[in-house]
């Protein structure tokens, strides 16, 4: 189990947005987020929640301010320190999903479970019958709805050890019994690796447990 | 970790254009195949060219005037004069003359068998001409002579020894005589004139089929003319003439007109048609190079498409944690096996190439190995290496940009 890191967003403002950040946004002051934390961004569209998950993931470097993992400037990174963090560290939920729509669910599944020994296929398979893809999962990716996908995504991202769970509007295509399900399944989770949860979405959403922070940008 | 190979391997490679791929390795096949193939000739017909290499180097004519019955009688004799030579100075192409110097005085060379030897014991009179040293290419020869060394050193013509083993050994019932064993013979050279005599133990040091005469060190016939010649300086009747290009038209022209006569002529012709196969060869070998370049620049585009269609996937895989190293490894593995394949397919071709040589060579009376020549493989597989290293670093430099 790696050691328990802390992630520090000082002052971090992404150039699109740095005329319109309110003051008492993530983007004008210091953000720290350790292992365990709940962090829900509930905003509506513009305002920059996919991309304060972009950045913390390291897919966006386009910001002024610093961001800090354990310690280490993240700009200062490279490509396979990243590679080595989504490996281990960070699991991400993907706003476009980014599957592969040319492979089967199952193989979207195998791709993730091979790159480390920590989670077999049958445990990937058995959270996506938990959330009821069971009858699809040998059906091209691309094929199935697109609620189908979203769930495919989360479990994807839950079949690695993370200590930081990215989850960028994780139920946007969900019924309410779905939603409720991806939920349920991300914080049991997140809680079994005592992992951090970071969630965007657009509405306050009531099925979050108590112990999720509001916080806005 | 197979498994994942293959989920990789179909999700990368599928991107690419078998048909461009099957191009590109087909260019480089051909390139590999022209390249081996072509330095394996040059090879062969540099190391044949090489043996019938003369002591009298390329570049070199030698000359006399053609003896008429008017400059018999008007006692020049064919002999150059100082405007002969001048006017052979101005003639585009030459670049420098040297005059043969003969032997004025007697020389009587004996050779004595000895018992039971089937080589019959000889003696002749014989005469002997020098040239600058520096007009020929005497690599292996000790050619130095030195006032009171006994020893001295002969080159004579190739015909003289052909004369003897298929002319008078036939007709004689005696032996023939290969060049190294002549070579390994001494002869007693007497040397006379002004009332003085002296001895020497002569050699054949090396054959010329481009001089007709039997030439000795000219620091040799320097200091023998002077101690058992008749004094006199006469001009010379040969002279050996380096030139850029012996056959051109200009210095054929001015022979013509002159009526100069060149020595081995006909070897000219050979030597000239020897230079244009190994140009042509060379020209080829040229042709293969860029065949290869080809090929590279057809692999690099290929690699650059494959990640051009595949840079979606690269760039997701990337982001769920693979390295570009791990993304690289699919088409790193099949384009390595598919190169080594072109590869061994090309060194075979090239094999076959110099059995089929080797063969063809045999029937016109050239011996030559019938298995590839080492340094071509090696060419091969140098070129070959370039060429996987190239387009790898290529695919990596391509998946690291989509990664970055």
């Amino acid at each position: 189990m790696p050691q328990k890191m802390a992630l520090i967003f000082d002052h971090i403002l992404p150039v699109p947005l740095a005329e319109q950040a309110a003051q008492n946004s993530v983007w004008r002051s210091r953000l720290e987020v350790h292992p365990g934390n709940h962090f829900a961004i509930i905003a509506s569209s513009g305002r920059g929640k996919s991309t304060l998950v972009n950045i913390a993931y390291g897919i966006r470097h386009d910001y002024s301010g610093s961001y800090k993992i354990d310690g280490r400037a993240a700009s200062g990174l490279s490509a396979i320190d990243w590679s080595l963090l989504r490996q281990s560290t960070f699991a991400c939920v993907f706003q476009d999903l980014k599957l592969f729509p040319q492979l089967s669910a199952l193989d979207n599944l195998k791709l993730k479970c091979d790159l480390g020994s920590s989670f077999s296929i049958q445990q990937a398979t058995a959270m996506a019958e938990r959330l009821g893809l069971a009858p699809y999962l040998d059906k091209p990716c691309g094929q199935l709805s697109m609620g189908q996908q979203q769930r495919l995504a989360v479990v994807r991202a839950l079949c690695q050890p993370f200590q930081y769970l990215f989850l960028d509007e994780p139920t946007s295509h969900l019924d309410r019994a779905n939603a409720d399900l991806v939920i349920e399944l991300v914080m049991e989770q997140a809680a079994a690796q005592h992992a951090a949860v970071m969630i965007t979405g657009l509405d306050q959403d009531h099925r979050l447990p108590h112990s999720f922070q509001l916080l806005s940008v | 970790m197979k498994q994942q190979k293959g989920l990789l391997h179909r999700l990368i490679n599928s991107s690419g254009s078998k048909k461009q791929l099957a191009l590109a390795l087909c260019g480089a096949f051909a390139g590999l195949f022209l390249l081996g193939t072509c330095s394996q000739a040059y090879l062969t017909f540099h190391k044949i060219l090489s043996r019938q290499k003369d002591l009298l180097g390329a570049d070199f004519l030698v000359i006399n005037k053609k003896v008429s019955l008017l400059n018999t009688i008007s006692g020049s004799a064919g002999r150059f004069s100082p405007q002969d030579v001048a006017a052979l100075q101005q003639v585009k192409g030459v670049s420098k003359i040297g005059s043969f110097r003969s032997s004025s005085f007697k020389v009587r060379a004996q050779f004595n068998a000895g018992m039971g030897s089937e080589i019959p014991g000889l003696t002749t009179d014989l005469f002997f001409e020098s040239v600058p040293d520096g007009f020929l290419e005497l690599e292996d020869i000790s050619w130095d002579w030195q006032p009171g060394d006994t020893e001295l050193p002969m080159i004579i013509p190739s015909d003289y020894l052909k004369m003897y083993n298929f002319g008078f050994a036939r007709g004689q019932g005696l032996p023939i005589v290969p060049e190294s064993v002549l070579k390994n013979i001494r002869f007693d050279v007497l040397i006379t004139g002004n009332g003085k005599s002296a001895y020497f133990k002569a050699y054949i040091a090396g054959f010329t089929e481009r001089v007709p005469s039997v030439l000795v060190p000219d620091a040799f016939l320097s200091w023998a003319n002077k101690e058992y010649g008749n004094g006199t300086k006469d001009l010379p009747d040969r002279l050996i003439v380096a030139a850029e290009d012996p056959a051109s038209p200009e210095i054929s022209r001015f022979f013509s007109a002159q009526t100069y006569e060149i020595a081995g002529g006909d070897k000219l012709k050979t030597s000239r048609l020897n230079t244009l196969l190994l140009v042509v060869l060379s020209i080829v070998l040229s042709l293969g190079v860029l065949v290869v370049l080809l090929s590279l620049l057809g692999l690099i585009q290929f690699s650059q498409i494959l990640a051009y269609r595949a840079a979606r996937d690269i760039r997701v895989l990337f982001l769920i944690g693979y390295t570009p190293r791990m993304i690289a490894a699919p088409i790193a593995g099949s384009f390595t096996r598919l190169l080594a394949g072109v590869t061994i397919i090309s060194i075979l071709g090239m094999a076959a190439a110099q059995v089929w040589m080797g063969l063809f060579l045999a029937e016109k009376g050239f011996e030559t190995s019938l298995w590839p020549s080492w340094e071509a493989i090696m060419l091969v597989l140098l070129v070959s290496a370039i060429l996987w290293w190239y387009t790898l670093w290529a695919v990596k430099r391509s998946i690291r940009e989509i990664c970055r």
